[in-house]
């Protein structure tokens, strides 16, 4: 019991999970004003074919609170102008929200500006409106500005005051407060998760009741209907695929009623939220709903543990990453210093691309201490950097693919691409067509290229004043430099 | 502290159930505690997720209006409203709200309220909304395409039975329902 206890008061279930839902949710948002932008008067102005009497006539006809009812037809209530500053608010809540400025201000202004505007007409939104505005509550009991956010930015740079500086009653209430918001987090990220498996399982539990999903034709009906069809023609296509059609639906509803079981197993978890991400992709594709099926994808988000929103983190941050892993591991190209194509194509990236890598000539290496052979270092670049022990050294274009991943933007997505198959396979194609083919190319001789390298040995290959530990390369990378 | 823990899972508590019983399918346990569970759901938390289900919609629905316009009460042309919509629609990868769920939603909203022939039901006290909101969301459309003050509109639907397994050709057939004459309020 004190387990568990401790547990919900000191520890956060999906930090990064709930920063991905802000940043997700918060930029459809935007998005999605911004595309409503030149209809927004006759959507949710007040002209809107939805007058503000017929607004205040239906909610009159559902029982709420005095305060809920001012709130979601607070919208209906206002002028030109005033409609014009709402928007205008909307928008701002929108783009505090998804940058985490002071979140838990702007995590309310959001809830506020999303559940004003999506009741000002509520017979022009759909299932996605719906997620947004359950969301948006949601989301102001977490502690969804603890990563990625301007919030978390200020918190790093601010210097700690030292403990004894305050009293102790602040350091109490600090303690509390802290503990308070990890409980009303925990809970609130448990409502999302049961939220979001409710609508999946639901969806399926209708869907399994209705005979045209059973016999599988159900997609050839819906792929039929004018109200959803931005693309004609790859609709009729499909219908020709009648099997494939009927599997999907089975797919799709085996897939939404097996979720809230799949979510305990991370071996049924992530297939199963691949298939899902595919169906959101479809129905935004196929039905012209982006908004909705984005926002129903967004949500997903909540079930990657932090395992993986770390991994991405890592592969997004790229040079910022590397600088903080210094004192750990120092990732490392090794390169022919013989060749000239080789040194001149590094000197060309390092002021291109400008990576955070440490660039050495093999020959500078003992290659032995490294794991590296003769005739690995003299056919392929090799990368020496934080890696598992079972797998192998990447080269080739495996190992540029890395080094421009820890490049500057636009340089980092390259490096992203060219990790993902089929790109990657073109890829390794292209490094090994170039380097069989070194000699020919330009970049002056085997001769010079020696010079080069050992000219700037203590400058740009060694690292700047940044790194004053870096050195001359070749002495001090010993086997804890780039074991994980 | 506990005590924070204990009312936080209390209200997470209540709000699990409340979720899971507003949106499972109508039983005994949802029946006996309708009132509990709409009071904790409504209005912030309503929703819906039968999407296309049980069986999706598998009819086409056409939307036509008509007005008489200016001092001779001079008669428009029909105007199909779906095919403004389906033309905007048309490869268009972001339509908007107006475009995609507008006309739908008022046709739905109109026929829950309404019988076949197009008059109020009597136990619906939107019907009048429903109406009106058709009205003006109609207006939208044939406003920019009219010059002439426009008095009074008619709206037709045109439904087309999808064809499928064992579904006649009678029963594929367009049918069209012409609702009254509405008077524009100016």
């Amino acid at each position: 019991m004190s387990k568990i206890y401790a547990r919900v008061t000191e520890t956060t279930v999906a930090e990064r999970g709930t920063a991905a839902l802000r940043i997700g949710y918060g930029t459809l948002w935007t998005l999605f004003l911004l595309f409503e932008f030149d209809e927004r008067l006759t959507a949710w102005g007040p002209n809107a074919p939805w007058t503000p009497t017929m607004e205040r006539a239906y909610e009159a006809q559902i029982p709420m609170f005095g305060w809920v009812r001012a709130w979601i037809t607070s919208v209906a209530g206002l002028g030109g102008g005033g409609f014009e500053a709402f928007y205008a608010l909307a928008l701002v809540a929108g783009v505090l929200f998804t940058l985490g400025w002071r979140t838990r201000i702007s995590s309310l202004l959001f809830c506020f500006v999303v559940v004003a505007l999506e009741n000002r007409s509520p017979l022009i939104t759909d299932g996605g409106d719906n997620v947004l505005m359950i969301m948006s509550i949601f989301l102001c009991f977490t502690r969804c500005g603890r990563h990625w956010s301007l919030d978390a930015r200020r918190l790093r740079t601010r210097p700690e005051p030292e403990p004894d500086e305050l009293p102790q009653w602040r350091l109490e209430l600090a303690a509390a407060r802290e503990q308070m918001a990890n409980v009303l987090h925990n809970g609130a990220v448990l409502v999302i998760a049961f939220q979001v498996c409710v609508i999946y399982a639901t969806a399926g539990l209708y869907k399994v009741q209705g005979s045209m999903w059973q016999d599988g034709s159900a997609m050839g009906f819906v792929l039929r209907l004018h109200w959803f069809q931005p693309w004609p023609g790859l609709d009729s296509w499909l219908l020709g695929h009648t099997t494939l059609l009927a599997l999907a639906g089975f797919v799709t509803v085996f897939v939404q009623i097996g979720f809230p079981f799949a979510v305990f197993s991370p071996k049924l978890k992530y297939p199963s939220l691949v298939v899902l991400a595919g169906m959101h992709l479809s129905i935004a594709v196929l039905l012209g709903l982006p908004f909705f099926s984005l926002i129903m994808l967004v949500g997903d988000a909540v079930f990657l543990s932090d395992r993986v929103w770390q991994a991405v983190e890592r592969r997004v941050a790229g040079p910022a990453y590397a600088e903080n892993m210094n004192a750990i591991a120092k990732p490392t190209l090794v390169f022919d210093g013989d060749c000239g194509f080789c040194t001149s194509s590094i000197r060309l990236a390092e002021r291109w691309c400008r990576p955070a890598v440490r660039f050495v000539p093999w020959q500078d290496l003992d290659l032995e201490a490294h794991g590296l052979t003769y005739e690995a270092v003299t056919t392929s670049v090799q990368w020496l950097g934080p890696r598992s022990a079972d797998r192998g050294i990447p080269s080739g274009s495996a190992a540029v693919a890395r080094t421009l991943l820890r490049s500057r933007w636009p340089f980092r997505l390259a490096g992203a691409l060219m990790l993902v198959p089929p790109i990657s396979w073109l890829a390794r194609l292209m490094y090994r067509l170039i380097a069989n083919n070194r000699y020919r190319l330009p970049g002056g001789t085997p001769a010079c290229a020696v010079a080069a390298h050992s000219a700037q040995r203590g400058g740009d290959l060694g690292g700047g004043p940044d790194h004053p530990g870096a050195g001359p390369v070749g002495v001090e990378l010993a086997e804890g430099d780039h074991a994980d | 502290m506990a005590a924070t823990v204990l009312v936080t899972a209390v209200l997470v508590a209540c709000q699990l159930t409340a979720t899971f019983l507003y949106n499972a399918p109508s039983n005994v346990v949802s029946k006996k505690y309708a009132a509990q569970v709409s009071w904790w759901m409504t209005p912030l938390q309503m929703q819906n997720w039968q999407l296309f289900a049980p069986n999706p919609i598998s009819e086409n629905v056409e939307i036509d209006a008509r007005a008489s316009v200016g001092p001779t009460a001079e008669l428009t042309p029909w105007v199909n409203l779906s095919a403004i919509d389906t033309a905007a629609t048309n490869g268009n990868p972001a339509p908007s709200h107006m475009t995609m769920n507008a006309l739908r939603n008022a046709w739905l909203k109109f026929m829950q309220t309404h019988t076949s022939t197009g008059i109020a039901e009597a136990d619906q006290p939107l019907a009048a909304t429903a109406q009106g909101y058709l009205q003006n969301l109609v207006l939208t459309y044939l406003r920019p395409r009219e010059s002439g003050r426009i008095d009074s509109i008619q709206v037709r639907f045109t439904t087309t039975l999808l064809s499928g397994e064992g579904r006649t050709a009678a029963q594929t057939a367009p049918q069209t329902q012409t609702l009254p004459w509405w008077v524009v309020s100016q």
